[in-house]
């Protein structure tokens, strides 16, 4: 294997579900199920893209990858460490390799706070260096996300910053630990299409000369297929298929990724492609270990989908996907 | 910000804001000095003699502030006080000479004829409001020498002994400048009255120490106290404490539960029935109860009818069942009026007066108030007494000439301000409607009341109080002349009777006691009988006083706080 | 520049409001039946004198006469004489506003302190019996009888216990000794404040508790406090720098108006506490008509209140960059 080749990243079996308390007072709870048995592999200096429509559970599994919930069950290991057991400082130093970027910049960067600050306290934290050494990091972090030149954006608060560089300044604030994995969760959703493509060149561009890998969550298929080496497509909390960008959208095998394909804004007219219709039925939810997850809007589903819930199987090289009736598809 | 910071050092800041205090207390607990302390409602606003008025001020100002005469406990009777001997009056030239005994100032200096002439020329000049009406008829008044003071008055009058000769007397080297710049001033009485007494000069049984503002205030037996040794009332004069020291209180609450816990051995003020029960059963305690010196009554505007018609007033004499109001409203703390003077004024109060409907049932005074009526020529679509002779609800009552009788309101106090004038006015209403006549009693805010009574003169009925109307009698006078129907007058009723301004005129004019209290007492039957005025009821005057620490409380009219007290408690042994 | 140009205009508009409260004041005051010299019931008051203390007191003059020397005078700084007192308005405020700021101000500061580091402290761990209990705690005692609370713990510390003393803010018979040092005097006046301190800290803290929570609440949903997290801070660095700093600042504007309006006191406190401030002058003032004394008491107030509103603005561009005028 090569350097490259290198796992990073090893989810095994991760499954998140939450208890709610109806109210304070009652002591029934409820329990949602957020991500359940999902196994991801990422590389050194991969890009994963994790894609899914809202609330199936890529935000739970970015906030677990990056130690901010506790996994209900399964394990992950990140180069090698199984970052459940983690404390002290060892999980500050986990802190120093994994970092996230959130969705909102808006929301994500505390008001209260310059942009020196922000950038500068994840330094504090880990103890970097003296003071003057923080500056330099800052100042090189500001530059590599493009805030040029730096001196014109450290004193400025958040609200002082277009949203591009707001997202940027949380990419600077990712990058100025040195990690090695960052999740970027839906960094560029709440972006005006213009400065979209600004952030996601300025990520890859980082990839490719820090050597970064993501795990990229979004829910679109374009910026995924853009941005990523491989793609994992998940709904209601179940990873569903899973293989290489290419493939995975040239052929998609399961009828999810089919619809959600059938979402995206074809480039090609002429390669229209038959829409993909849903339609809900009335299913109890929750039926993770009698039915397919998918079964309440897949059109094509037979008598095994109601008893069994499918496994993830190859169906090509390094492109599996969790459906009955895909291999008849 | 570091607001986890400020949140440490803030409880432990907490924490030793309330220990220290704790053990403080056992190092401070204070001691029962010899003095006494008296709590009271208020704190007094001013030590300045002129302008003391409130009751809070004169219950201080007047242990440094000596008349020429003043009245023996019990009896009443004037007694040469800074005097020597009683006035010599001659009627021919209506000259009186007034002698004064050797005393002295607390500074030591002698209390002439020259501080007498001051005080008095000081009202009459600046006319200083409530002191000058009695010194105004002084036309000269001259030191003879040192101890002889020479008045000369424009006319007879009644009150020159117990009203003029009776006013506080201040000390001419202290007020000299005082007045001296007040004249200078634009307006010289605000001046004269805005003076801030710092150290009031004393030559009462005490000296003025301290005064902490909005905590206590402290005076100290005055050693040069010309009375003390005096014999008066078969009592010795002391004082006999070294001290008193005053405290206030600002609710009854708090008043009572010092007197429990020690903090004050008396409490200057009347307690209230409910918080009786618990004083009454502590042994430590005495409770007096004394009658005030004032009258609660309804009066009517009599310029209008119905209120105009004496037979009308009369009826509703009949029909205001006062031992009612005493024993519901005031719970038996009371006792009814039946005249102008109360009781406890033993040698003015004429006892000899109409009292209307007194031991009469409800049925019996309806009837009588429907005699009276009837009598006088009104009528009703349907009387209170039916056929029958049975009462039923009346309806439609119509004066003399035919009119209906109007909506009458009865504007009383609110209950919060004194719940027994209002309780008495809804009464007062309910027994009125019984004959059928539209009574509604309507609490209103004092300031209300005396716009509508005193200023406007534009109502029906109100029942109102006097308080502090002192030993003289000449107030019966002013209540009910019709000199005082006018603006801010005391006759507000607009009662008009000229057998009754002669009358009251020549008793203002009477020096002679005795022939005076003939005039008085005519004057109260006369009045009662003309009913301009109801009186209702006069609540006593109830006080707890620490008996086990000091004993010899003079009880009196208004109480036991009087001055009589303050010379002869004796701390117990 | 523009926070100085703000600051200008919100000046201005101070003034103006001044006097129109001022103005408002004065016709309210008048407007109310009764003046202070015909409600003085005394025998010996004949109208003569009525007359003249009212002349005294320049209520013989016409209402606009009285309204524009009050004005001329309020202009000069001349603020007049209380009718009651005969003494200078400014004088009897300044003798009583001490004693109240000392009480009322400080409980305020105390409860808002206690109830910023209550309430964030309950809403970092909601749903928690200690978020329940202490909420419930608060709600209570925000909502408190004051009158009955106070007497209670009267009766209980001051007089069943005796720890404390009754009323009062002095113990005279420590004062009148000539050796007593000025540390026994301020422990002392510490000793009597302890009660009515207390009395008003209950009955204030609760309110800022629960502001403070909610705020708290809404500031723990942001992203940034995640971000935090993310970073690697402490739960105790995420909780003071990054929420409780910003969910702070709500409270700044309930704390600026406390402030203000704590000058005023309170007189049911100062009743049952025999606590000698400015709240139970201002009711006495009013009941009696002393229209001099009432109106400069609320005209402070008013002023107080204005100001402290401009105060929290500023303090408000201060604290939270997103602000700006
Ligand atoms: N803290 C939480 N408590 C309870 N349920 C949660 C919590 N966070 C997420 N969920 C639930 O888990 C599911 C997945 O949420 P999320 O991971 O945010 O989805 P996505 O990011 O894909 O939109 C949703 O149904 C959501 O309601
Ligand atoms: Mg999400």
């Amino acid at each position: 294997m090569r350097e490259n080749d290198k796992i990073l990243v090893d989810v095994k079996g991760l499954t998140k579900i939450y208890s709610l308390k109806r109210n304070i007072f009652s002591r029934s709870r409820e329990f949602v199920t957020a991500v359940y048995d999902v196994n991801i592999r990422i590389k050194n200096g991969e890009i994963f893209g994790l894609v899914g429509e809202s609330g199936s559970g890529k935000t739970t599994c970015g906030r677990i990858l990056s130690r901010l919930e506790e996994p209900t069950g399964g394990q992950i290991f990140i180069k090698g460490v199984d970052i459940r057991l983690l404390k002290g400082q060892d999980l500050q130093g986990f802190r120093k390799n994994v970092q996230m970027i959130f969705q909102d910049p808006y929301e994500s960067l505390n008001p209260r706070m310059t942009v020196a600050d922000t950038v500068m306290e994840p330094l504090e934290v880990q103890r970097v260096g003296d003071y003057e050494e923080r500056e330099y990091r800052v100042w090189k972090a500001l530059k590599i996300v493009e805030l040029y030149p730096p001196g014109d954006y450290l004193f400025r608060f958040p609200h002082e910053l277009s949203g591009g560089q707001r997202q940027r300044v949380a990419v600077a604030r990712a990058l100025v630990v040195e990690p090695d994995f960052v999740i970027a969760d839906e960094p560029v959703s709440m972006l005006d299409a213009s400065i979209r493509a600004g952030i996601l060149n300025l990520l890859l561009d980082l990839r490719t000369r820090l050597g970064l890998a993501y795990l990229f969550i979004t829910h679109d298929l374009a910026v995924a297929r853009y941005m990523c080496d491989r793609i994992g497509v998940i709904f209601k909390g179940k990873l569903v298929e899973l293989g290489k960008t290419e493939r995975l959208i040239g052929n998609p095998h399961h009828p999810y990724t089919k619809a959600l394909l059938s979402a995206v804004p074809i480039p090609d007219p002429r390669a229209e492609r038959e829409r993909f219709r849903f339609e809900e039925r009335e299913l109890p939810e929750q039926t993770f270990d009698r039915s397919c997850v998918f079964l309440p809007r897949c059109a094509a589903s037979g008598r095994i989908c109601r008893k069994e819930s499918p496994e993830m199987v190859e169906v090509e090289e390094d492109h599996y996907s969790a459906c009955h009736l895909s291999t008849e598809m | 910000m570091g607001i986890g910071k400020m949140c440490r050092r803030f409880y432990r800041l907490c924490f030793i804001f309330i220990l220290v205090p704790l053990f403080l207390w056992v190092a401070i607990t204070p001691s029962h000095g010899a003095g006494i302390k008296i709590g009271m409602k208020d704190e007094p606003k001013t030590l300045n003699p002129f302008r003391a008025s409130d009751t809070w001020s004169r219950k201080v100002v007047t242990r440094f502030f000596e008349p020429l005469y003043t009245r023996e406990p019990k009896t009443h009777k004037i007694i040469p006080w800074l005097a020597e001997g009683y006035p010599e009056y001659d009627e021919a030239t209506n000259t009186a000479i007034v002698r004064l005994k050797r005393t002295k100032w607390e500074d030591g200096s002698p209390l002439t004829a020259h501080d007498v002439v001051f005080t008095g020329s000081v009202i009459r000049e600046f006319k200083v409001p409530r002191y000058y009406a009695r010194w105004r008829f002084i036309k000269e008044i001259e030191a003879l020498d040192d101890y002889r003071v020479k008045f000369v008055l424009e006319r007879p009058m009644a009150i020159f002994l117990p009203r003029t000769l009776m006013t506080f007397i201040v000390q001419k080297k202290k007020w000299e400048p005082v007045v001296t710049a007040a004249r200078k001033a634009e307006k010289p009485l605000r001046c004269l009255l805005a003076h801030e007494v710092k150290q009031p000069m004393s030559c009462g049984a005490f000296t003025f120490v301290k005064w902490a503002r909005g905590a206590y205030i402290r005076i100290e037996r005055n050693e040069n106290f010309f009375a003390t040794g005096m014999e008066i009332g078969g009592k010795k004069v002391g004082p006999y404490v070294d001290g008193v020291l005053f405290k206030f209180y600002g609710s009854m609450d708090s008043a009572i539960l010092a007197l429990k816990k020690g903090d004050i051995d008396y409490y200057w003020a009347s307690i209230q029935a409910g918080y009786l029960k618990d004083l009454e059963g502590d042994r430590r305690f005495k409770v007096f109860k004394n009658d005030k010196n004032g009258v609660y009554y309804l009066a009517f505007n009599v310029r209008k009818s119905p209120f105009s018609d004496k037979a009308f007033r009369q009826a509703v004499a009949y029909l205001i069942d006062k031992d009612f109001i005493v024993i519901r409203v005031l719970q038996n703390e009371g006792q009814r009026m039946d005249n102008i003077i109360p009781p406890g004024n033993g040698y003015w109060h004429n006892p000899d007066t109409p009292k209307f409907g007194q031991g009469m049932k409800r049925k019996e005074r309806i009837k009588k108030a429907y005699e009276i009526l009837k009598a006088a020529g009104y009528t009703w679509g349907k009387p209170p007494i039916n056929a029958k002779g049975k009462v039923v609800r009346a309806e439609g009552l119509k004066m003399p000439d035919g009119r209906e009788v109007p909506p009458l309101d009865i504007l009383t106090p609110p209950a919060d301000y004194d719940p027994h004038r209002a309780m008495a006015g809804m009464l007062v209403q309910q027994w009125l409607r019984g004959v059928g006549i539209p009574a509604s009693s309507k609490p209103s805010s004092f300031g209300s009341i005396t716009q509508q009574v005193k200023v406007k003169r534009k109502f029906d009925a109100f029942i109102l109080g006097w308080g502090r109307l002192g030993i003289d009698p000449d107030y019966l006078r002013t209540f009910f002349h019709s000199r005082e129907d006018r603006l801010y007058g005391r006759n507000p009723m607009g009662y008009h009777n000229g057998w009754y301004d002669n009358i009251a005129d020549e008793s203002a004019a009477t020096m002679d006691e005795t022939k005076r209290r003939e005039l008085i007492f005519k004057m109260q039957k006369f009045i009662v009988e003309e009913a301009p005025y109801i009186p209702l009821y006069v609540p006593y005057v109830v006080e707890a006083c620490r008996v086990d620490r000091f004993t010899g409380w003079n009880e009196d009219l208004d109480g036991v706080g009087n001055r009589w007290s303050l010379f002869f408690i004796k701390p117990a042994q | 520049m523009h926070l100085g140009k703000f600051i200008l205009i919100r000046a201005t508009q101070i003034v103006v409001s001044f006097f129109i409260i001022l103005t408002l004041l004065f016709v309210l005051f008048r407007v109310a039946p009764g003046d202070p010299a015909s409600m003085v019931i005394d025998p010996q008051m004949t109208p003569e004198d009525v007359e003249v203390t009212r002349a005294l007191f320049g209520l013989d003059k016409p209402l606009y006469q009285q309204y524009l020397i009050c004005l001329k005078n309020f202009v000069k700084g001349e603020f007049g004489s209380s009718f009651y007192y005969g003494k200078p308005v400014i004088e009897i405020i300044g003798e009583k506003l001490p004693n109240t700021i000392l009480l009322f101000t400080t409980s305020i500061i105390l409860s808002a302190l206690a109830g910023i580091s209550w309430g964030k402290v309950i809403a970092w761990r909601r749903g928690s019996l200690l978020d329940s209990s202490v909420t419930v705690i608060g709600l209570v005692s925000h909502t408190l009888f004051l009158p009955w609370i106070a007497l209670l713990m009267v009766w209980v510390f001051a007089y069943w216990m005796n720890l404390f003393p009754l009323s009062g803010m002095i113990t005279p018979e420590l004062w009148l000794n000539p050796e007593t040092g000025i540390t026994m005097k301020v422990l002392d006046v510490l000793h009597h404040m302890v009660l009515p301190l207390s009395v008003l800290f209950t009955i204030h803290f609760g309110g800022f508790m629960l502001i403070m929570r909610s705020s708290m609440m809404e500031t723990l949903k942001e992203d940034y406090i995640v971000t935090a997290r993310a970073k690697g801070l402490t739960e105790r660095q995420i909780r003071e720098r990054h929420a409780a700093k910003n969910a702070a600042l709500p409270v700044v504007t309930t704390l600026g108006l406390s402030l203000a309006f704590s000058i005023n006191g309170g007189a049911i406190t100062e009743t049952i506490f025999s606590w000698p401030g400015i709240g139970r002058e201002l009711v006495f003032a009013v009941s009696n008509n002393d229209y001099p004394l009432a109106q400069i008491a609320f005209l402070l107030i008013a002023a107080l209140v204005l100001v402290a509103n401009l105060v929290v603005d500023v303090l408000y561009a201060y604290l939270d960059p997103r602000i700006k005028y």
